[in-house]
């Protein structure tokens, strides 16, 4: 084994590696059924499904929850009734400077005229509002995600490392917590809404749902979708609510450990 | 496995004399008994919550052998590699054996309390394999050398000037007190870690057996890079973790981060799927992959370690419920006074106190179960409803049957007297006669109707911590005879 061997782990050793693991699980639930008196497995009945109340709220009704939430995080939440309205907003918080508390240096990477790289994801929302045309124009340097490989995954995080901020859609956002589901079906939003220090979010009102128990619901659909269609399973998926935190010292809150510093989400309104 | 769960009235007298730690460790639980409450007071339907979710796990734990097995197929069918390990050992030994085929030459680790109960770092360490704990308060005690004080702010017994002085000390920087300054410190040394390891390794908080996902909850987003960066990804999880559905996460991701922290929810949860595609949704998957990027691989190491031991008992069986919250410490009239270190190994607090006897040894963690009044705070707290209380009664009187235990000289004061009492009490005058005795004699140290100090063993000992009631003048059996109060009652 060692530096020769740089195969996927299906080929490897195929057959022992495979029937060798295999055997340890097999081992390893003889014990668990052992040890709960019995000799073979059955499926048990299920337990009858959970049932709560869940009140229907019009938009505008999730739409200042989820507001409200937002702040509570920590999430700064801006309104735009047209695209160049998201750029604008874009341009003027990577404008915005964010020092580093240990070197007192700015974050991210600025020199002269251009203020800096912004890196959107491949969701289709910020292609249709044709967001790298517009933040071009404003003097940023914008990064597609969507142009790296999955395989180069270290050569988008460095490029990641270098962006003001990263840009992503959202698939579902949760009124009751202020939360915002990113999944990979969004090529590479994972990384972008993470690398990065700031991550603005832009979503429409009409992707609110009330409830985490009904983000879950939207979540396990798009995973039976994705069986449905033949394996394009929903690989990852991550709740963002609010920026990255710890009180591990003195319980006191510190913002911006390893994920973002700051979450900005703008919400993108289809009418007026 | 070198445990210190001996002498556990040694190492709490030394934590009640420490003044810095007093202050922490009231500071924290005070703090978080306040937030879990006033989180708990905002969900309408809580205690509906506490039953489903006690409901699943007891379902789920009956049943362990099917849904295990049934999320280790879905995880295979994924892509993933999944693995049993009977001890922490083999757990240590497959990680390693794995680190050294690939050449991985550091890690970067998220807090697993899994993982401390094997102590992998020690392994790894001893293997040439350097590992990077990436979360704040586990790299805090990571640097100190120490372990956790509390599962859910493991460094809490340190104050930022103890923080920052460490930090001047091991990592040669400038010497700060302030919290964000700190903070920014140890965001930018682990960035570099999370970018340069091929691999990291992580607990799971949910493992769902119908899906075959791994669902992990943080704050920080170490989780998040320890996952996405690096192309291995091992998550080590006990036999316990797994729950039947995905629909079931909605119960439970509502009630661990209010009976943790007291948010609604946490900076991020992750949902993973099996190993992350090599190639972007859509694309060809037999694209293949350049020289130096290495494929991706989810490797789910499943350790029983004592568990299938703990699931034999039908009464202590209980015990795998736990969602490991860290509930249960914080309002432990016994936690807020000595801390998560004075337990003497991994788990602390009230489920410590149930777990350790288990995993370890009656022998070993024996003295746990007997260091609590029995309030039941615990058990009000529990997102699960574990009865905690009846949990420890049990594991009491398993440690007095005990064989071992029995043969110790210093019990067997306590022995006698049980024994002389047990014969007495067959005998009505004899017994009316002692009680007669002891109500004469114990009279002269009554003041403020409280006996504080009794001379003779074995009641010196109780009165060293608590006060005795003043013998009444008469016996109940006396006043029954006399027609006692009010005929009727």
């Amino acid at each position: 084994m060692g530096e020769a061997r740089r195969q996927a782990p299906q080929t490897e050793s195929a057959s022992s590696a495979q029937t060798r693991l295999a055997a340890s699980v097999e081992a390893g639930l003889a014990e668990v059924r052992r040890a709960l008196g019995r000799t073979s497995s059955e499926r048990p009945a299920p337990l009858a499904p959970f049932v709560e109340d869940e009140p229907a709220f019009s938009t505008d009704e999730l739409l200042a929850r989820f507001i409200a939430e937002l702040s509570a995080v920590g999430a700064a939440v801006y309104h735009a009734p047209t695209a160049q309205q998201v750029a604008a907003h874009i341009t003027e918080i990577c404008r915005r400077p964010l020092i580093d508390k240990a070197t007192g240096k700015a974050a991210g990477k600025q020199t002269g005229a251009v203020v800096g790289k912004v890196a959107l994801s491949g969701a289709p929302l910020l292609g249709e509002l044709r967001l790298g045309e517009l933040l071009s124009a404003a003097a940023l340097q914008t990064v597609a995600s969507a142009a790296f490989t999955a395989a180069d995954s270290d050569g988008l995080i460095a490029e990641l490392a270098e962006c003001e901020a990263g840009v992503t859609a959202v698939d579902v956002a949760i009124a009751e917590t202020g939360t915002l589901a990113l999944s990979t079906d969004e090529a590479h939003a994972l990384l972008v809404s993470l690398v990065p220090p700031r991550h603005i979010a832009v979503l429409r009102p009409r992707q609110l749902v009330a409830t985490l128990a009904a983000a879950i619901r939207f979540l396990d659909a798009e995973r039976m979708n994705g069986d449905k269609r033949g394996g394009a399973v929903c690989r990852v998926a991550t709740f963002i609510t609010g920026p990255s935190r710890t009180s591990d010292i003195e319980l006191k809150v510190s913002i911006g450990v390893h994920g973002p510093v700051q979450l900005h989400v703008i919400l993108l309104e289809d009418r007026e | 496995m070198n445990t210190t769960t001996e002498n556990l009235t040694k190492r709490s007298h030394a934590a009640l004399a420490d003044a810095t730690l007093q202050t922490a460790l009231g500071r924290a639980t005070g703090l978080f008994v306040e937030k879990r409450r006033e989180a708990a007071a905002a969900v309408t339907n809580w205690e509906a919550l506490r039953e489903r979710a006690r409901q699943v796990k007891a379902h789920t734990i009956e049943h362990l052998d099917f849904y295990l097995e049934e999320f280790a197929e879905k995880v295979t069918a994924l892509g993933g590699k999944v693995v049993y390990a009977r001890t922490g050992a083999e757990v240590c030994q497959y990680i390693i054996e794995l680190a050294k085929a690939r050449g991985v030459a550091s890690v970067v680790k998220s807090k697993s309390m899994t993982t401390e109960e094997i102590e992998l770092n020690h392994a790894l360490e001893a293997a040439d394999i350097r590992p990077f704990e990436t979360d704040l308060g586990e790299y805090i005690i990571q640097l100190a050398g120490e372990k956790p004080s509390h599962i859910i702010v493991p460094a809490i017994h340190k104050t930022r000037e103890q923080v920052g002085e460490l930090f001047a000390e091991k990592l040669g920087v400038g010497r700060t007190d302030d919290v964000g300054e700190i903070t920014a410190i140890a965001r930018n040394l682990l960035r570099d870690e999370f970018l340069a390891a091929r691999m990291g390794i992580t607990g799971v908080n949910f493992a769902v057996a119908e899906t075959g996902s791994v669902v992990l909850v943080e704050n920080e987003g170490n989780i998040r890079f320890s996952t996405l960066a690096p192309p291995i990804h091992v998550a080590v999880m006990g036999i316990e973790k797994v729950i039947p559905r995905f629909e079931d996460l909605s119960v439970f991701l509502r009630l661990l981060p209010r009976s943790g922290t007291g948010q609604q929810q946490t900076a991020y949860v992750s949902f993973l799927n099996g190993p992350r595609l090599s190639t972007l949704p859509g694309g060809d998957e037999n694209e293949t992959t350049d020289n130096d990027s290495p494929p991706r691989e989810f490797h789910l190491v499943i350790m029983d370690n004592g568990r299938t031991r703990m699931l034999a008992d039908d009464r202590l069986r209980e015990s795998l419920n736990c969602i490991r919250c860290g509930a249960c410490l914080n309002v432990c009239p016994v936690y807020q006074k000595i801390g998560g270190q004075a337990y003497g190994w991994i788990y602390p607090g009230p489920i410590g106190a149930v777990i350790s006897p288990q995993l370890l040894s009656l022998k070993k963690a024996g003295e746990l179960p007997f260091a609590s009044s029995l309030c039941g705070a615990c058990k009000d707290a529990c997102p699960v409803k574990i009865n905690i209380p009846d949990l420890l009664l049990e594991l009491r009187a398993k440690v007095k049957e005990d064989e071992g235990l029995q043969a110790d000289a210093e019990k067997l004061g306590e022995r006698l007297t049980m024994r002389g009492y047990a014969w007495a009490a067959r005998f009505p005058r004899l017994f009316a006669l002692a009680g007669r005795l002891v109500r004469r004699f114990a009279s002269p140290g009554v003041e403020d109707g409280r006996i504080r100090q009794a001379p003779l063993p074995p009641f010196n000992q109780w009165t060293a911590y608590r006060d005795l009631p003043a013998p009444p003048k008469k016996a109940f059996r006396d006043l029954w005879k006399e027609g006692g109060e009010d005929g009727d009652g």
